[in-house]
């Protein structure tokens, strides 16, 4: 570190470091800047107590919206857990060599669908389909449905990750004490993939939280607490969506409360989730063998 | 294997079987319903009639734009960021593991709530207005954090004896890593940028707000203009009768996803899955 | 290695004691990893009863060996063995169905150790309630005994609950030599047991081998001659030959540290003093 163009690069990494932090500073400054007025003119309890989100009344009612959100991510994973979490123990445990790695690939390309795409299929199928059972079609189970199969692929990708890892840790050690290829993975693999598993989970969670487009497309978009699975809901990742476009002073800010709101649910989400994946101080197994073989 | 461990391996292959026929009838859907509407016109024309006629060229040329820009912006700062999270360990340094965790708070803020913070921000605060410079700023937020982590991981991949022997060398630090360190990783760049392009594009909710809806062949930066999902999205909920050209629009947009994916893998990025045991 | 699915060995099977002294028996045994061969034509017998150290220097193809016998190695990519190896007069290449049956005779202990992360009571249950026992006692009585065995009962008879992985180095491995020996087999594949281990562990651990011979018998890989020599009955030296391990000399332990007629023996054995 003597030379000038030393102490340039240095620079430029700090750089590099500041801008990150100054952004994400930028973010939350301006969403309390832009959420700011509303807030001083209703306080925060307004958000909650309100009689309903009537924007030409000043009425700003964040509840129906807030359960919309829960409602929906709730059932999403309600569908989406049992299913990737059986698919990715097939996947790991049971389909061997060229096979899994096609399933893999097949998985990434799934992950990276975009949700509009989701969010369209949803429209052309699951709601003429729910249509039948009750109208509209539309409704909480539609966008539960939708978000799942957004969120499955994801989801398996990161399960099956969690068991590979713990498949290098434990598989050999199991079979050696003459326990079966099933009695390992159900009583020793499942067991120590906990942690990765559930900090998958609430990365997905979070996911679900804060997805608007394909919620947007089959939710049916009125504002109302759902009484049941077939009622039309709207989330506050919609709501915002949907009403920024001709939303103006106090409406807009609200708007942007509501977006406050979303992103501390995130925050809570993560938090709640520290990744607890298996401790280093178990030496890592597969180089020690490597060398004496 | 006992009844409790059969039914566990039933639900399993149940699970999977599932999966499979949902996400092919998907893919199938799609693939039957858009085909028909690909062809060189869909490619050059721009749309019609609110995106009832014609094609897409306007389109692609706006989202092809909209993510470059955000590419050229954030692919510096991402590398910066990566030099310095592979070189000092959040143990030694507050400001790392405090960057460390706004990367990862960044990573994790909904796209919508981007949308809204590129609405303040660049369009309205910046006064960039409804422009492809605004979508593609906030795209290049969006990215940052996925970026740097893909840089950095190639980064630790580099032995550390490269390294050491080119400061040997006598190099500066900036040569060591422009002449030596990123040529070496340089596929695997390519390949992480490659990942974080077909991240982009899956954006629609933060590019509503801030590059906008129109669908004209944009002429400048400051131009608004739609990209392929917004039209997508634009197509099934507000055009009557726009399902067709939706599902067009979204076939072409997985086409993309897949070469886009296909050309990452290509270029070696995924890490080769050497597994050792066999079960 | 052609399936022989027809063979199925039973636990009866397995415990009937034959006449001959010998528990264990290869010929012309070759490992190979993805085409390289690890060692080639290794014939070789252990007896009952016995310390038999296998020593060499690195990359001989002696964890891949011991890894051979119990039959683990077959869960590696691109691993396979040729040649015979005679479990108890029976050979155990060509079974392919129940290994579990032969790996609850033969127990192995991994060099790096690496207990569930479970509480250490539970690294035991399972493979014990694995094994069909079942009985809480019996459960209880055997975790204490081998505890003690490997003189780990004090350490931690007040904290069976708690995780297994917040144990030292030299904790977790005598854990795992107990929790291989609570299963009873009746051969124990030990891939150099102490080297995580500090000089007192080791000690514990050797003694506990000489100590249990009458019941089981060791066969332990180990870099340490000086190990070899004050543990062993037998010994057998691997070497490098080109590109795989074959076996130098293998002959009771005061033949091979006093008198062996092999020159290339003769010179490890003094590199190491």
């Amino acid at each position: 570190m003597y030379h000038l163009s030393d102490k340039f690069f240095r620079l430029s990494q700090l750089l590099g470091g500041l801008i990150a932090t100054t952004i994400i500073a930028i973010i939350v400054i301006v969403l309390l800047i832009e959420a700011w007025p509303s807030v001083a003119h209703y306080g925060l309890f307004h958000f909650f107590t309100a009689s309903g989100w009537f924007p030409l009344e000043a009425e700003y009612n964040l509840a129906p919206m807030l359960t919309g959100t829960l409602v929906i991510t709730l059932g999403a994973m309600f569908i989406a857990i049992p299913l990737s979490l059986a698919s990715s123990i097939f996947v790991v445990f049971y389909i061997h060599g060229v096979y899994q790695h096609l399933v893999t690939r097949l998985l990434e390309l799934l992950s990276g669908i975009p949700s509009v795409v989701f969010g369209l299929w949803g429209m052309i199928f699951v709601v003429p389909a729910l249509l039948k059972i009750k109208s509209p079609g539309t409704s909480l189970a539609a966008g539960s449905i939708v978000l799942a199969t957004m969120l499955i692929p994801g989801l398996v990708l990161m399960c099956m990750m969690a068991f590979r890892q713990t498949l290098e840790h434990f598989y050999l050690a199991g079979r050696s004490l003459g326990l079966t290829k099933m009695q390992t993975v159900i009583q020793v693999l499942i067991p120590s993939s906990l942690p990765s598993l559930s900090s998958a989970m609430f990365l997905q969670t979070a996911r679900a939280i804060g997805e608007t487009m394909a919620v947007l497309m089959v939710c049916g978009n009125i504002i109302q607490y759902p009484t049941s699975l077939f009622d039309p809901v709207r989330t506050l990742s919609t709501n915002a969506a949907l009403e920024m476009a001709y939303a103006t002073g106090d409406h807009r800010s609200a708007l942007f409360t509501s977006g406050l709101l979303l992103l501390g649910l995130v925050a809570i989400l993560l938090k709640t989730s520290r990744q607890r994946s298996i401790p280093e101080n178990i030496a890592c197994f597969r180089s020690r063998t490597r060398e004496s073989l | 294997m006992n009844p409790s461990e059969k039914v566990i391996l039933g639900t399993c292959i149940f699970s999977i079987t599932l999966l499979a026929l949902l996400y092919g009838q998907i893919v199938w859907e799609i693939t039957i319903n858009g085909l028909p509407r690909l062809s060189w016109n869909w490619f050059t024309q721009a749309p019609a009639n609110a995106g009832l006629q014609g094609g897409i060229s306007s389109i692609l040329i706006s989202t092809m734009l909209i993510i470059c820009v955000s590419l050229i912006t954030a692919t510096p700062v991402a590398l910066a960021i990566a030099i310095n999270l592979s070189e000092i360990p959040a143990t030694h340094s507050r400001g790392i593991s405090f960057l460390r965790a706004s990367l990862d708070l960044l990573a994790s803020i909904p796209s919508i709530v981007y949308g809204l913070f590129g609405y303040a921000f660049f369009v309205i605060l910046c006064k960039l207005g409804f422009s492809l410079l605004s979508g593609g700023l906030t795209l290049a937020c969006m990215i940052l954090p996925l970026l740097a982590r893909l840089f950095e991981d190639r980064l630790k991949e580099i032995p550390i004896a490269h390294f050491q022997s080119a400061r040997a060398c006598g190099m500066h630090q900036w040569q060591i890593y422009f002449f030596v360190l990123l040529p070496s990783i340089s596929r695997g760049l390519i390949g992480s940028i490659i990942l974080a392009l077909s991240r982009a594009l899956s954006e629609t909710a933060a590019l509503v707000y801030t590059a906008g809806y129109v669908d004209r062949m944009p002429s400048t930066l400051s131009d608004s203009g739609r990209s392929l999902s917004v039209h997508i999205l634009d197509l099934s909920m507000n055009v009557p009768g726009g399902n067709q050209n939706s599902y067009a629009s979204a076939l072409t947009l997985l086409l993309l996803l897949l070469f886009i994916n296909s050309s990452a893998l290509w270029m070696g990025n995924q890490k080769s899955n050497q597994e050792r045991i066999k079960v | 290695m052609k399936p022989d699915l027809n063979t199925n060995i039973s636990t009866t099977d397995l415990t009937e004691t034959l006449s001959k002294p010998t528990i264990l028996e290869c010929e012309n045994l070759s490992t190979k990893f993805h085409q390289q061969y690890a060692f080639k034509d290794i014939s070789l017998s252990f007896d009952f009863n016995k310390i038999h150290a296998i020593v060499g220097p690195s990359g001989c193809g002696k964890t891949s060996f011991l890894m051979s016998i119990n039959r683990i190695n077959q869960h590696l990519h691109g691993c396979s063995s040729e040649g015979k190896i005679n479990y108890k007069g029976k050979n155990i290449l060509t079974l392919d169905a129940d290994l579990t049956m032969l790996r609850r005779q033969i127990g192995f202990v991994f060099q790096t150790p690496q207990p569930f992360p479970f509480s250490i009571e539970k690294n035991f249950t399972i493979p014990l309630k694995a094994h069909g026992i079942r009985n809480r006692q019996e459960i209880a009585d055997r975790i204490e005994h081998f505890l003690k065995l490997t003189g780990l009962w004090n350490e931690v008879k007040s904290r069976l609950h708690l995780p297994a992985l917040a144990l030292s180095g030299g904790q977790q491995q005598r854990l795992l030599i107990a929790r291989t020996l609570a299963l009873e087999p009746e051969l124990v594949l030990l891939d150099e047991p102490c080297s995580a281990l500090d000089p007192i562990s080791t000690r514990k651990i050797e003694d506990l081998l000489i100590d249990q011979r009458s019941r089981h018998t060791f066969i332990v890989v180990t870099h340490n001659l000086s190990q070899a020599k004050r543990i062993a009955d037998t010994t057998t030296v691997f070497w490098q030959d080109h590109d795989h391990g074959i076996v130098l000399e293998h002959n009771s332990s005061q033949h091979i540290f006093s008198s062996s007629a092999l020159p290339l023996t003769r010179r490890y054995i003094q590199s190491a003093n």
